[in-house]
């Protein structure tokens, strides 16, 4: 799995790329983490690249919204494939998480804020 | 495993429980499934469930150590597939172990959710001395699965 983050001003993307299982979940684990403590508190994780993620990954990402939310941030998620989409979904993790089709979306989402 | 004599149709592996091989192992899982001529959705969601069982083990069993046993085996039988995953660690009790309530926002539980929202049967051995067999049971009534596996 490789991540890739773009900062822009109090926002940041995270970009995954690959399968975020028990193995790789402490990557975004500590580069979520790293975000907020440099006092990014606008997260968006593009899924646009991810192939699998597992109930692994999926705590991985409520440690985080639970993190922000507690700081008055918040975490969007945006570019799912379907089976990605389908996992959040049966979890009704899908009623938590906002969730946008694009980047863009999920961009112009904290915009409108 | 309890019983590892050869069989034709079951395919056994052995691997440490290192998270690193939790790819390989979906690999081998999905194709697998494949092979019993479940569709791609239901392979995808059989192999998360052996992801999800085999994570519990490394989790709960081996308390995060990477070195120890983990061993499975798939048995092709005629209308189902049977996915052993046996543990030499920590045994559970079946009594506890339960999904989590999907009302409850929390990091933890979603594994034995996926686990049981996913397979027909799911029953845990603690009849070894050592550790634990999971039994992991998928029907497929449109296939005669082992037919299939000998036309690979």
């Amino acid at each position: 799995m490789q991540i890739h983050v773009y900062k822009d001003n109090e926002l940041a993307v995270i970009e995954i790329e690959g399968e975020v299982d028990l193995y790789n979940s402490p990557k975004l684990r500590q580069q979520l983490g790293a975000q907020i403590n440099h006092g990014i508190l606008k997260i968006i994780i593009d899924f646009a690249k991810v192939k699998y993620i597992d109930s692994s990954g999926l705590a991985t990402l409520i440690e985080g919204y639970q993190k922000l939310n507690k700081l008055k941030g918040e975490l969007k998620l945006c570019s799912m494939n379907k089976s990605i989409m389908d996992i959040f979904e049966v979890s009704r993790l899908n009623d938590v998480f906002a969730i946008y089709k694009s980047r863009k979306e999920a961009v112009d989402g904290f915009k409108k804020q | 495993m309890e019983n590892t004599r050869f069989d034709p149709n079951a395919i056994t592996i052995s691997f440490a429980s290192n998270p690193r091989y939790l790819k390989l192992v979906r690999s081998i899982t999905l194709q697998a499934a494949l092979c019993a001529n479940f569709c791609e959705k239901l392979s995808k969601d059989i192999t998360l469930a052996v992801d999800e069982a085999i994570t519990n083990i490394i989790k709960h069993s081996y308390n995060g150590s990477i070195d120890k046993e983990i061993m499975i085996r798939i048995i092709f039988c005629a209308d189902k597939i049977e996915i052993h995953i046996r543990d030499f660690g920590r045994k559970v009790d079946p009594e506890t172990i339960k999904p989590r309530s999907l009302d409850e926002i929390k990091p933890g539980g979603l594994g034995v959710f996926f686990i049981k929202k996913i397979m027909d049967d799911v029953y845990y051995d603690i009849s070894p001395d050592e550790g634990t067999i999971l039994k992991l049971i998928k029907y497929n009534r449109n296939a005669n699965i082992t037919d299939n596996i000998g036309a690979l």
